[in-house]
């Protein structure tokens, strides 16, 4: 697989171009790491903890790092759309991680006061793989990474085999309900949809997430809804909101809730991927089920 | 005329007092005699540029004001009213959309295109707001609020078109200080100041604009250039603003009322006393916007609205009845 | 000196689109006069205000300021020579009376410190306009007399021998139209400063100017001794309106009353 962009050696550190085609140099000894998203965390967490200096308030995993959070062995630095510069400064990092070009604003100040500052922004199985892989090779973790991520894909083969040869259901995905927010194209979420057997009814639309309106949902008529956890009491008054019970698959029942998490940009995507697989491919249940009995 | 040697004795203690204030409270406790080289970075590298940013910008944003409340004879014009600010996003989100400025890449040159759409929506502005004999306030401030919700739709609309990649947007217009760094200052500090000088310089020239149009050009005042020179320089200022800490509103309309409310209206004091009480306000607002809630950063919008807007409507309760 | 005109018009036209607003009027003013500029509204008064200030420029014509071309003049140095005051402006900025008139000293610096000379003739504009006692007092509290008086203070700081006026005695009481134009009657006699002033009442322009200069529909209808020009035919040519003369005291003034329109 041609996944390590060739590094370039320099005195004691490798240079590479990250997710957002910046070239980024970054020394081979790197005992001190800071993520400024909650996925990074978890990845550099799942290689080697320790050398996690400073995390965001929504790092939940894995275990291990609340933990660490908890005893103050990890700083919190931020929460994906602020970041304490300061703080940052402080811990005198190796290593900044941070997202796409959200998170840029930070990055650059970061970058201009001589730091290395690295942006995983995977956008599927193929983008997560290869960002692990950097990482396991910058922690000098190669060995780890590379077990991962075996791992990883035997399950993911699995659940793509039993997908297989299956009429794809085709899957709304509300992330908000007032409005109503769905996935798009470019999102994590639309490939994970996809890579557990079924279609995003709105997989055309460009946007990574955006609104859309009930007319077009009715009209797109999916065969399975999925919502988030905390959106259960709003789909307890579905039988009572117009246009809804015209929907296939709220006639049918079938609608499932997953929870935030399942969704992330994680190498553990797997968990949340399976939850999904299993969410599409449920036998369809006749009649109108009370959300606690889908959980 | 004993009032005004104590405002000259006091201007440069404020300010120092509030550039100590602005260096030595952040969330790393930093210790001025035993300082590491951390320490040093931390002070030298990301507070000093950042409360610099927040005395520019909110002497900028204040002086912005001021201006256009002179230029339109109108104590309630301003940046955001006039819907200049929202031309100046509509210009830094046109250069990002489109891909010919970057605020990563390159600082200075989405500040120019936020320049060029403050301007753009100055002369809508002019253009909608303006009849023979002059400017009608109640026109002028409805086509200020027209052109600039429909500049902010514009943006809006940009926002939807780019997805994830405009999500930088989102942030580049929330405003604030906490990714303040020296590139992102020197383009404030370069300009801010020069543009503070020359509208104080020509000060007179807008004292007999106050009077109208004809009695300023009988008494030897160029008006037309002088207008527009005030029209640009108050672009200038909103738009580095904005692209400095994004939109930070309400400093431009209660910063001048109250300078002139304590110490009269000739633009000759009002301007340099405006721009440093902005400053001072806005790096105060600054720093309680990143200790209130520490380590979390509010938004320093919100600090300035909360602050400032209790005072404003307190003064214009107590204000003798000669607001106008 | 007193052989030049104060302001000499020759031929004046001026008018945008096709619409004449002046049409050919000439006339010379001598210095120290007061003049009363009377005619209907939209007759051009104010459009020759503006051409005699040099703010518009006759499409046709010239106008000579104290022997000198008015277009030739420096914006500044026109400012030295002739002052305006315009109609109340609204102003909603708490500025001082103090401050409004150091305004009038723009043409002779305007920039930095006062100089000594400013300060003198600041409170010497405030004397002559009967607004010293008014000095410290901010504009936007002033009732419209008062403000009056500080306009014409402001106009006087610029220290300027020919002074132009737009209706200043507009919204006043009688004592103050009386004051008002009773200084400016003084600055005539006293200091033979020429003033120009756009007036309604005929018979306030009888008792205090020299000349009367009438317009209406852009031409002049007549200009001449008040004596002679405001008269009951002029008047009715120029206003439509019905007065009876009723001479005064003296030779000089006479005094204009309605007629009763309900009587026949």
């Amino acid at each position: 697989m041609a996944l390590l962009r060739a590094p370039v050696v320099v005195a004691g550190e490798r240079s590479f171009v990250d997710d957002l085609g910046f070239t980024v140099s970054v020394k081979r000894d790197i005992r001190r790491v800071v993520s400024l998203v909650p996925t990074n965390s978890e990845m550099v967490c799942l290689l080697d903890c320790r050398r996690l200096k400073g995390g965001t308030r929504y790092d939940f995993f894995p275990e291990e790092l609340v933990s660490r959070i908890e005893r103050k062995q990890t700083e919190i630095v931020g929460g994906g759309f602020d970041a304490n510069l300061e703080k940052i400064v402080q811990l005198q990092p190796d290593l900044i991680l941070t997202n796409g070009p959200t998170q840029q604003r930070f990055a650059v100040p970061l970058k201009n006061l001589g730091y290395s500052v690295v942006s995983l922004w995977p956008r599927d199985m193929d983008g997560l793989v290869k960002d692990f892989l950097l990482l396991g090779e910058l922690l000098g973790q190669e060995r780890k990474a590379q077990s991962f991520i075996r791992e990883m894909q035997q399950r993911f083969q699995t659940i793509v085999s039993k997908a297989k040869n299956k009429p794809k259901p085709r899957a709304y995905l509300q992330m908000w309900t007032e409005p109503l927010i769905t996935v798009g194209r470019t999102s994590f979420t639309d490939w994970l949809v996809s890579a557990a057997g079924g279609v995003n009814i709105f997989g055309d639309m460009s946007f990574d997430s955006g609104q859309i309106g009930l007319e077009s949902l009715i009209q797109r008529n999916p065969q399975v809804l999925i919502f988030l956890a905390e959106q259960a009491s709003f789909v307890k008054t579905l039988p009572r909101r117009p246009g809804w019970s015209s929907i296939r698959g709220v006639r049918a029942g079938h609608f499932c809730f997953i929870d935030e998490p399942d969704i992330r940009r994680s190498i553990m995507f797997v968990d949340g991927l399976a939850k999904l697989h299993n969410c599409l491919f449920r036998e369809a249940v006749t009649g109108q089920r009370l959300p606690s009995e889908f959980k | 005329m004993n009032r005004q040697r104590l405002h000259v004795w006091l201007i440069p203690a404020c300010i120092l007092a509030v550039v100590v204030i602005g260096l030595s409270i952040g969330p790393v406790p930093i210790s001025l005699f035993a300082m590491s080289a951390t320490d040093k970075e931390i002070l030298f590298n990301l507070r000093l540029p950042r409360v610099l940013s927040a005395f520019l910008v909110g002497g900028g944003l204040a002086l912005a004001g001021a201006i256009f409340q002179g230029l339109f004879r109108n104590p309630i014009a301003d940046s955001y009213l006039l819907g200049v600010s929202s031309g100046a996003s509509l210009g830094a989100a046109a250069a990002i959309v489109f891909k010919l400025a970057s605020p990563l890449a390159n600082f200075a040159a989405v500040s120019v295109f936020a320049f060029g759409g403050s301007l753009g929506a100055l002369a809508l502005v002019f253009y909608f707001g303006h009849r023979q004999g002059g400017f009608s306030i109640f026109r002028l401030l409805l086509s200020g609020l027209g052109v600039g919700l429909f500049l902010s739709s514009l943006v809006a609309i940009f926002m939807l078109m780019a997805g994830e990649e405009l999500k930088a947007l989102i942030f580049f217009f929330l405003g604030g200080f906490s990714s303040s760094s020296w590139d992102t200052t020197w383009v404030s500090l370069a300009c801010i100041p020069l543009a503070a000088l020359i509208s104080c310089y020509f000060a007179p020239e807008l004292n007999l604009l106050l009077l109208g149009e004809e009695t300023a050009r009988s008494s030897g005042v160029r008006t037309g250039r002088i207008q527009l020179l005030y029209a640009v320089l108050a672009a200038l200022l909103t738009s580095i603003s904005v692209s400095v800490a994004g939109l930070i509103g309400f400093i431009g309309l209660i910063v001048p009322h109250m300078i002139r409310l304590c110490f009269g209206a000739d633009h000759r004091t009002l301007f340099p006393l405006t721009f440093f009480s902005g400053g001072i306000f806005l790096v105060l607002c600054d720093a309680a916007a990143r200790t209130v809630m520490a380590p979390a950063e509010l938004p320093v919008g919100i600090v300035t609205s909360l602050v400032g807007v209790p005072i404003f409507l307190y003064l214009i309760r107590n204000e003798a009845g000669d607001l106008g | 000196m007193e052989a030049t005109h104060a302001l000499d018009v020759r031929n004046v036209s001026f008018g945008y689109n096709g619409g004449l607003l002046l049409n050919n009027l000439s006339f010379a003013i001598a210095a120290g006069e007061l003049i009363a500029l009377i005619g209907p509204n939209g007759s051009g008064k104010t459009t020759l205000l503006k051409i005699l200030l040099g703010l518009l420029a006759p499409n046709s014509g010239t106008v000579t300021l104290r022997g000198q071309s008015l277009s030739s003049y420096q914006p500044r140095e026109r400012a030295k020579t002739i002052a305006y005051v315009s109609q109340q402006p609204a102003l909603s900025f708490p500025l001082t009376v103090c401050e409004l008139v150091s305004l009038g000293r723009y043409p002779h610096g305007g920039r930095g410190r006062q100089s000594a000379a400013d300060t003198v003739a600041i409170t010497d504009a405030l004397e002559r306009s009967a607004a010293s006692d008014l000095r410290d007092r901010r504009f936007n509290t002033l009732s419209g007399g008062e403000k009056q008086k500080v306009l014409i203070a402001r106009a006087l700081a610029q220290s300027a021998r020919v002074l132009l006026l737009d209706e200043p005695t507009l919204h006043l009481d009688l004592k103050f139209q009386l004051q008002i134009l009773a200084a400016l009657k003084r600055l005539c006699v006293d200091e033979r400063i020429t003033v120009i002033t756009v007036l309604h009442d005929v018979n306030l322009a009888s008792l205090f100017a020299d000349q009367a200069l009438l317009l209406s529909g852009g031409a002049l209808r007549g200009f001449g001794p008040v004596t002679e020009v405001v008269n009951e035919a002029s008047i009715k040519a120029l206003l439509d309106v019905d007065l009876t003369a009723i001479a005064g005291t003296d030779s000089r003034p006479r005094y204009f009353v309605p007629r009763d329109p309900f009587s026949k």
